[in-house]
């Protein structure tokens, strides 16, 4: 046999290989597809520092269940102290004038003040998101929380809230929040996708989430930006 | 009326690309199409990539990223390709992407080649099958990369060139080129090893 027939020979046999996808693949797809990234994690572990296919698969339709409430839920730990005081004007309601670039939606929460110092960058809040610019991939909240290196995520009502809770026989409240972070890891944007009947609450989450910091989150070892969908869950005891 | 003005005169729904907008449109916007588009194209993204990469782990994180990339790009699907092309052409260059990241990476072990070998074949039937397919891969994983797509898109996969050449970006004479010198040097390569042997 020439080397040529014999090249033919085992060209033939790849061509007559057609192996179909197994199951565990088909099944993280579509898993991620029916709004279930958790059924992912045995194949893909959400502890991964590096965001993998399936994760941000399901960090699409995450997002889209985030908007129907399905978001993971984030509970704050029971012992964690109270957002930092005087928090609550620094967020700004929606209104519909609002500075905020059209992309970041109408509930998208104004940075305080100090937050830029406290980066550690400057004073100056975040520059708008530029036009040309790609939007950012939206990643399931583990694995940004998994990349968050400080920053309070238990955040309390104050007492005043508390006691408007209690009043009104309210035990549980909810409160979606998409948290977009800049390529150095510095959040640039706070969607409150649901608010709470209890401005203060919102705005001391709004607040405290614009204090995390992240590590750079690294798709093929470049920091992207990215955005989550964080879910405060707080319940009277 | 010559059949080329009598296509030209259909309506634009009728066509194939046409449809296959309207197939794309949907799925990059409800999860049910995409999930149906998914259905219908992932076997065929699995065997692109398994005769592009060889049968490694990693093929099912390429598949997802295939898939995540195709869900990316949909909304910007004009129909200048089939939406089968469309897909293939993403695979493709994700699993040339791979290869670039790792190309010292080693052939798959032989035992690896066993899953793409169709059971109930007689044993000694397997075992040449995997010995072939072990031994091409080898042969294969040892071109340069522009080499190695070129030969598994026209030899393996049957593609036309002029297909092959619009997958990779360039130009239908550069892909033949290519394959062509792929060829050549598996040939050599073959011919080499039967000689040591002799």
């Amino acid at each position: 046999m020439t080397s040529s027939d014999h090249l033919d020979q085992l060209v033939a046999t790849a061509r007559a290989v057609t192996p179909t996808a197994p199951p565990g693949p088909r099944a993280a797809v579509l898993a991620a597809l029916a709004g279930e990234p958790r059924a992912v994690t045995p194949i893909i572990p959400l502890t991964s520092r590096r965001p993998r296919p399936a994760l941000v698969i399901a960090g699409v339709l995450v997002a889209a269940a985030a908007a129907a409430g399905l978001a993971v839920a984030l509970r704050p730990a029971a012992d964690t102290p109270t957002a930092p005081p005087g928090l609550g004007s620094h967020a700004a309601p929606p209104t519909a004038g609002s500075s905020a670039p059209p992309d970041r939606g109408p509930d998208h929460v104004a940075p305080p003040s100090h937050v830029g110092a406290s980066a550690g960058s400057s004073a100056v809040p975040p520059s708008p998101v530029v036009g040309t610019a790609p939007p950012p991939q939206v990643v399931p909240p583990g694995a940004l929380e998994d990349m968050r290196i400080s920053g309070e995520r238990g955040i309390k009502p104050d007492a005043e809230t508390l006691a408007a809770m209690q009043r009104d026989g309210v035990t549980r409240v909810v409160v979606p929040v998409k948290v977009c972070i800049d390529p150095d890891g510095i959040v640039e944007q706070v969607n409150i996708l649901k608010r709470s009947a209890y401005p203060t609450y919102d705005a001391a989450i709004a607040a405290g989430v614009w204090q995390w910091r992240y590590r750079p989150f690294e798709v093929d070892g470049r920091a992207v930006p990215v955005c989550a969908v964080v879910q405060f869950v707080f319940s009277l005891r | 009326m010559s059949s080329l003005a009598m296509v030209k005169d259909l309506p634009a729904a009728t066509s194939p690309r046409a449809a296959d907008v309207e197939v794309a449109r949907a799925a990059a916007t409800s999860r049910e199409a995409f999930a149906a588009l998914y259905h219908a194209h992932v076997d065929r993204v699995w065997v692109r990539l398994t005769r592009l990469v060889g049968p490694i782990a990693e093929r099912e994180d390429l598949l997802q990223q295939v898939f995540w990339q195709v869900h990316r790009a949909l909304p910007e699907f004009r129909g200048d390709a089939s939406l089968a092309t469309f897909i293939q052409r993403i695979a493709t260059h994700v699993a040339i992407d791979h290869l670039r990241a790792a190309r010292r990476r080693p052939v798959p072990a032989s035992d690896a080649f066993a899953e793409l070998v169709p059971a109930g074949d007689d044993p000694a039937r397997q075992a040449a099958a995997r010995a072939e397919l072990t031994l091409l891969f080898e042969l294969v994983a040892a071109l340069p990369l522009d080499k190695r797509v070129a030969f598994v898109l026209i030899a393996i996969e049957g593609l036309p060139i002029r297909e092959a050449a619009a997958q990779l970006d360039a130009a239908p004479d550069t892909v033949k080129q290519r394959a062509l010198a792929a060829r050549r040097a598996l040939e050599a390569a073959l011919a080499a090893r039967t000689k040591g042997r002799s």
